[in-house]
């Protein structure tokens, strides 16, 4: 698979305040990845950072194999980004600032921005000022989605959107993904939706990205375990993110499930429970 | 669209276009040398309002989080940038056939464009502005005069060097982000309407306000905690007037330190007046006709602003028990007001007295004058507060828009009384029916917002 992007060695600080330390990271094509953090992790930080918005304090980073402070103008228009703030200007109509865009693009779809201006109600004719939260992120969405690029960057696109503008969002991210050319990375606080289209997940927590794996790996290896043994026994569980003993056992959550620990287990007559987590806990336990 | 952008507001468009045809319709009824100066002028002001009016709208889309991401975003916006350049250089060429004049205007037009442009990125090169204004004086006193015919020639010639700058700085500029928490903060600003700028202002937190900005904002709110103190160490409390008057404080306030800091500077600057030749006094005229009106801006604009965001708190307060009487929140707020104001009137006009006194730029008759004119601006300017105060709807916009155009109508008003040997207005059959309307027009507003808190 060809990699889309490419972190090595990133590093950011605010004032002093370290955010992002020695980060590597690489996204392959046609990947879908959910990227976790706790409020404060650096989420937008390393998004913006990828897309050349924030300047870094060292490291490299490669987007379509040119560096991301150097992107050549046709791979500019291969990449669309939603901001977690809106930056347009207020006083532009949706009409204005859709036409404004436009002007960039050689492969911007009028059908789309009509299919889903129409689908989405947005009136055009409104300033972004006057635009709720909500209608804003969907014009972001909009403006993102038109010039049918290849990576797609949302930082928290969700955020501002209620269950039905949720509900679309993701189904056009979905109807999106069907074509394996496309890339896309968001940030999200809302687990349901990235297990509803994520193929990956990276979470980040201090400053580096502590996981990254398939979805479905993911909930297949962080489970919950419950050992019970008969008598008294000295076990010890790999991969224990965290544990707790009781009277007849061991309680623990692990990042990756062991099956020759589990055979061994067996042969020892030492029941094992194996309980799948959730995402949200998965994270949890993660970031503990 | 990018130009669209650039040359956003109608308003300075008009008054650019306005000023352009006028500087037209000079050149051809021109029969002599005589009135070249003022041609000059006109193209000059439309020119720098022109650049002015771009270089606020840049940080859009320089500093937006697209701008990086836009394919060809560059050569788009220098472009556009070029396009508006050449257009403002069109009028330049009614001084023409003086090949000479109309290189050295190119120059200057380029020279104007960057000093603007840098300002707003960079509030250092606002230095180069306020040279430009104090420089005359430093000449004057240094007796160094100016050969206008050499200073144009000697533009002329330099074009190529100042075109071949701008082209560097313009390459810049179209990949430049720096600065971008100042720049942040103007984009807010321009980003916003008019009767929003203020808010806006008050949204910037506190600790990425500027050190001087931290401290104005402390020592005009420490004074009103050391208020609040007070009445609760004391048995009376803090009556509904103080209180109003606590509750409409803003970090923009025009309060005490305001007050303190104008009278300084306004001393300093009639200390200096005082020690210098008489000679000189003109050059300080404009200084001192413009430090009244700006006062008047802050003092009025900002008040109305402030008001005008906290309407919904100021509502709130209105059904506190204290205001259970019949019309006593109305009444304490309009007192506020009032009081308010009038100080400020009051300031401006013993401010005009000792200006007037030490630069003697304006005679005994224009000085009640100007009181009389003040007294009116600051009756109509009361009323439109209160008739916006009192409506639901947000007309923000439309009133400061008003008390601009009111307020910059009152400058043209008393700068051309300087000009013509007035008599005492007060002798005015015109004069007096204007008062009489201004009266009227309080008495009524006052009168509407009395009622409008009692029937609520």
């Amino acid at each position: 698979m060809t990699c889309i992007v490419n972190v090595k060695g990133l590093t950011k600080s605010y004032k002093n305040q370290s955010v992002l330390k020695e980060l590597n990271w690489q996204v392959e094509q046609g990947d879908v990845v959910g990227l976790l953090g706790k409020n404060g992790a650096g989420k937008s930080t390393l998004l913006k950072s990828i897309l050349n918005i924030s300047d870094i304090d060292s490291g490299a980073i490669s987007i379509f194999g040119e560096p991301s402070n150097q992107l050549s103008s046709i791979s500019k228009a291969r990449i669309a980004y939603v901001p977690q703030e809106n930056d347009e200007i207020s006083w532009l109509s949706v009409k204005d600032l859709i036409n404004f865009r436009k002007q960039f693009y050689s492969t911007w779809s009028d059908e789309k921005v009509t299919e889903l201006v129409s689908s989405w109600e947005i009136d055009l004719a409104k300033k972004v000022a006057e635009l709720s939260p909500g209608q804003v992120q969907r014009v972001l969405i909009i403006l993102a989605l038109a010039p049918m690029p290849e990576l797609l960057v949302f930082d928290e696109p969700a955020a501002s959107l209620d269950p039905a503008g949720r509900r679309d969002f993701l189904k056009e991210i979905l109807n999106l993904v069907s074509d394996e050319n496309i890339t896309v990375i968001f940030s999200t606080h809302i687990t349901s939706d990235l297990e509803r289209i994520a193929n990956k997940v990276a979470i980040l927590d201090k400053g580096q990205i502590c996981y990254y794996n398939d979805l479905d790996v993911t909930k297949e290896s962080v489970v919950q375990l419950t050992v019970h043994c008969k008598k008294e026994q000295d076990i010890t569980i790999p991969y224990l993110l965290r544990g707790k003993h009781h009277s007849q056992g061991q309680y623990g959550v692990v990042s990756q499930l062991d099956q020759t620990w589990l055979t061994e287990m067996k042969e020892k007559n030492v029941e094992v429970t194996i309980n799948p987590m959730g995402l949200e806990d998965i994270f949890l336990e993660l970031t503990a | 669209m990018m130009n669209t952008i650039l040359l956003h507001g109608w308003l300075v468009k008009v008054f650019i276009v306005l000023l352009w045809v006028i500087a037209i319709a000079m050149r051809f009824t021109m029969q002599d040398d005589t009135r070249e100066g003022l041609l000059f002028s006109l193209i000059a002001i439309s020119n720098f309002l022109l650049y002015l009016m771009v270089a606020m709208r840049l940080p859009l889309l320089t500093h937006s989080n697209m701008a990086v991401l836009l394919p060809h975003f560059p050569q788009k916006l220098k472009q556009a940038l070029l396009v508006i350049f050449a257009i403002s250089l069109l009028p330049t060429l009614l001084v023409l056939p003086n090949v000479v004049t109309w290189l050295a205007f190119i120059s200057i037009s380029i020279l104007a464009t960057l000093v603007f442009v840098a300002m707003i990125y960079q509030p250092i090169y606002q230095i180069f502005l306020w040279l430009f204004i104090l420089m005359p004086l430093p000449m004057a006193l240094l007796d160094i005069s100016l050969d206008k015919e050499k200073l144009f020639t000697a533009l002329a010639w330099l074009l190529p060097l100042i075109s071949w700058l701008a082209y560097v700085l313009l390459n810049k500029l179209a990949h430049y982000r720096g600065n971008h928490h100042h720049v942040s903060k103007m984009i807010a600003i321009t980003n916003a309407s008019i009767g929003k700028t203020l808010a806006v202002q008050e949204s910037i937190p506190f600790a990425d306000r500027t050190k001087l900005a931290q401290w104005w904002a402390n020592s005009h709110y420490n004074h009103y905690r050391k208020l609040i103190c007070a009445a609760t160490n004391t048995s009376q409390g803090l009556s509904n007037r103080k209180l109003i008057e606590i509750s409409c404080q803003s970090a923009n306030s025009f309060g005490a330190n305001a007050y303190v800091i104008w009278s300084l500077g306004i001393t300093l600057l009639c200390l200096i007046g005082l020690v210098i030749d008489e000679s000189y006094h003109h050059f300080f005229t404009p200084m001192v006709t413009l430090i009244p009106a700006m006062i008047i801006g802050t003092g009025s604009i900002t008040l109305f602003q402030i008001i005008q965001g906290k309407k919904s708190y100021l509502a709130r307060l209105a059904i506190l028990p204290r205001f259970k009487q019949h019309n006593s929140f109305a009444r304490a707020f309009l007192y506020y007001v009032f009081s308010n104001q009038v100080l400020l009137y009051c300031f401006i006009a013993v401010l005009l007295a000792v200006t007037a006194k030490v630069f003697g730029h304006i005679n005994e008759a224009i000085y009640i004058n100007s009181v009389l004119i003040l007294l009116v601006h600051c009756f109509v300017s009361i009323s439109i507060m209160l008739f916006a105060w009192r409506t639901v709807d947000d007309y923000s916009n439309p009133i400061v828009w008003l008390m601009i155009i009111g307020f910059v109508g009152t400058m043209v008003l008393t700068i051309q009384m300087v000009k013509s040997t007035m008599e005492l207005l007060i002798f005015s059959g015109l004069f007096q029916v204007l008062l009489a309307s201004s009266v009227l027009l309080i008495m009524f507003s006052s009168f509407r917002y009395l009622n409008y808190y009692s029937n609520k």
